[in-house]
């Protein structure tokens, strides 16, 4: 009985030991796929609201369908620029509210032509 | 079905319906008989073409004998001899015989107006209209006693217009009036004629020769032979005074001997039983050796004596009241000015309104033919143009040659897009901003593009005016449809801040509909109306397709709702104009 307690009190106090640093988590993975009816020209992520300094992620515009991954953790505003319509003038889609990515975290975020929506995966 | 096929077949025996053909009219002498009491009109011939079936037996004498009594009443002859026993008994001594041969043709026309018509099913036959032309064409010619044969033809023709709006498929009482009212104009110009061309014929001499004779019988002087002629021309006059004295030459060289004795026998030869002398009058005249032992005033006054002509003689009788109007009234001719102002019709100040919409469609998803975008544009003002009333009842054929002129938006539909929520994922909405400026936008803004269109188009229509009214008051209305047979067609298109043109070549791709009703009053010299017009043009191309999103629906597939991307290339353009007018009338 003794040598069970005694086992006992040694895991707890294992248990409660400072284990020191921890090495730190991969950054989120955020899938961002064009559900749209547009091409996508631009697409910036961005910690505020303003997307003016933000850059544009994509070499080449994303296609209807196509994807594209971003890697980063934290809180993003995610913005698309498109036409908004054949021959018109390019539009800023913004999510109303900032998608929080965390580490070691796979999110699908699908643009549609009004809004976004956000799938952790 | 039974019905409605009686019907059809009563309709259509209404378009069959014919009057008395030979409906005669009451005798109205139209002036005081003057004096042609030596002349004994003998009417030799006598017949009506196309009669009606419904025409009694009788009618031809019944018109034989009513046409007689219009000739005794035009003048005051010797006798009117018809009946064929008298004919053949030949002239009475002493009288000039003049025959007379005449031939009526009659006619009836029925002009469907296919609107009045298709009411007829729907009324139990209660509007069953008869509208149409009574026609009466004399045809005469005189058989002069001078001369071997009838002498030229000559004619009349009296167009009365008849019209019935209920059981016209039976009652025929209005075509009859017709008939009776161009039957009595027929008579009474043809038998005025007759007194002319007898008035002008050269009877002179046979003339001068029977009164003396008769003179002679009765112990009584002779009457100056210038008051046996027409005493109302001044050609007539001078006519008979060189008759006076050339009578006497022809008696005496024809039949040669005394100078008192030929001119009886030539007399009595004309009444057929004259002894000593084996020619007849008008052998006296005709035979050449005969006129060239005329002395050259009388021979020429002989070939001066040519055939009178009354003009017009074609003729189209007014209406009766207010009626149908399907010939126009008849205006005085004031001169060419007023010819040229009447032509115009009259000033019209007009107060319109006009609208244009626009529309495309084109297939999505989830319709053949989604209405996608639409645009309107609207108009008011004044115009002022020349506008003559119609004045006649009928169809008629206006050649359509014109511009249109049509700057105009149209745009997409606003629709606000549900979101989709569900567990386990988060749906965002998004906002919409412009990049240049940052500011916000409104992403479900109906998107919008302004479109310039024009159209020169040449076209034909169709038109129908009825008229009803008097010679001072008319009710018209006018429905015609056009057709665009060929347009040229240009478009511009804004999208944005870009122009894209096209021009094209389109037949049959537009149309128009026009109505108007309106009163026109001829005392005061004004028409009020009320007008109409519907003009569309289908089809109207894009230089190249045109994005509007469609109506929102749900797509399983990204269970969102989305308004697909729909591409039109090309749009449907409707004009309506309205005008409230006042016009002036020459």
């Amino acid at each position: 009985m003794k040598r069970a307690l005694l086992c006992c009190l040694s895991l707890a106090a294992i248990a409660c030991a400072d284990g020191g640093p921890t090495p730190p988590g991969e950054p989120a993975v955020l899938i961002v796929t064009n559900r749209s009816q547009f091409t996508l020209l631009e697409l910036r992520l961005h910690g505020t609201a303003s997307y003016a300094e933000a850059q544009n992620v994509l070499a080449v515009p994303l296609t209807i369908n196509a994807t594209v991954s971003h890697r980063g953790s934290g809180q993003y505003y995610v913005t698309t620029f498109r036409e908004r319509y054949a021959g018109g003038p390019t539009v800023a889609l913004t999510t109303e509210t900032p998608v929080s990515l965390v580490d070691d975290q796979r999110y699908q975020l699908s643009v549609f032509d009004t809004s976004f929506r956000l799938e952790e995966r | 079905m039974r019905l409605i096929a009686l019907l059809h077949l009563a309709l259509l025996a209404s378009g069959c319906a014919a009057g008395h053909r030979t409906a005669m009219p009451r005798v109205i002498t139209a002036e005081a008989a003057r004096d042609r009491s030596l002349i004994e009109l003998r009417l030799e011939h006598f017949a009506i073409n196309n009669r009606g079936r419904d025409d009694p037996a009788g009618a031809v004498d019944e018109a034989r004998r009513t046409f007689a009594r219009y000739l005794a009443a035009e003048a005051k002859w010797a006798s009117v001899v018809i009946e064929a026993k008298d004919l053949a008994a030949g002239p009475v001594e002493g009288h000039v015989p003049v025959g007379v041969r005449v031939t009526a043709t009659v006619d009836q026309t029925y002009d469907p107006t296919f609107v009045l018509e298709a009411l007829a099913p729907l009324t139990y036959l209660l509007v069953t209209p008869a509208i149409g032309d009574a026609v009466v064409r004399i045809d005469a010619r005189l058989k002069l006693p001078t001369e071997t044969q009838a002498g030229e033809e000559f004619y009349v023709s009296v167009t009365a217009p008849y019209s019935q709006f209920d059981y016209g498929w039976f009652d025929t009482r209005e075509v009859d009036q017709a008939f009776r009212r161009a039957w009595d104009v027929a008579m009474r110009r043809i038998s005025r004629e007759i007194v002319e061309r007898i008035d002008h014929a050269p009877l002179g001499p046979l003339l001068s020769a029977a009164d003396r004779a008769r003179a002679e019988r009765r112990r009584i002087p002779a009457r100056p032979a210038s008051l046996m002629a027409n005493e109302d021309g001044p050609f007539a006059v001078a006519w008979t005074s060189s008759v006076a004295s050339a009578s006497v030459a022809v008696g005496a060289s024809v039949i040669g001997g005394a100078t008192s004795a030929p001119v009886v026998g030539g007399a009595s030869a004309l009444a057929g039983s004259g002894a000593g002398s084996e020619l007849r009058g008008d052998a006296l005249l005709a035979s050449p050796r005969a006129l060239a032992a005329l002395g050259p005033e009388l021979r020429a006054s002989l070939e001066l004596a040519q055939s009178v002509a009354i003009e017009p003689r074609d003729l189209i009788l007014d209406n009766e009241g207010f009626d149908i109007i399907r010939y126009p009234v008849a205006r005085g001719d004031d001169g060419f000015l007023s010819r040229y102002l009447g032509a115009l019709g009259g000033i019209e100040l007009a107060r319109y309104q006009g609208s244009a919409n626009i529309e495309s469609r084109t297939k999505t998803e989830s319709s053949v033919s989604e209405l996608v975008g639409s645009g309107g544009a609207k108009a008011t003002g004044y115009r002022i143009a020349a506008f003559r009333p119609p004045d006649r009842t009928g169809f008629f054929f206006p050649p359509a040659l014109g511009l249109l002129w049509e700057d105009i938006t149209i745009a997409s539909f606003r629709e606000d897009i549900r979101l989709v929520t569900r567990a386990g994922r988060t749906d965002i909405p998004a906002v919409a901003s412009d990049p240049a400026t940052g500011q916000a936008l409104d992403i479900n803004e109906p998107i919008s593009y302004a479109l310039r269109m024009r159209s020169a188009y040449l076209g034909q229509g169709v038109g129908l005016n009825l008229v009803f009214g008097n010679e001072d008051v008319q009710l018209f209305f006018t429905a015609a449809v056009t057709a665009n047979i060929l347009e040229l067609r240009y478009i511009d298109v804004q999208i944005w801040k870009s122009h894209v043109e096209g021009l094209q070549v389109e037949a049959f791709k537009s149309g128009s509909f026009r109505g108007q009703v309106g009163i026109a009053i001829q005392p005061w010299h004004l028409a009020l109306r009320l007008s109409g017009s519907a003009e569309r043009y289908f089809e109207f191309a894009f230089p190249q397709p045109v994005e509007f999103p469609a109506a929102s629906r749900y797509v399983p597939e990204k269970d969102i709702f989305e308004r697909e991307r729909a591409f039109a290339t090309s749009a449907s353009l409707d004009k309506y104009d309205f005008e409230f007018s006042a016009v002036f009338l020459f």
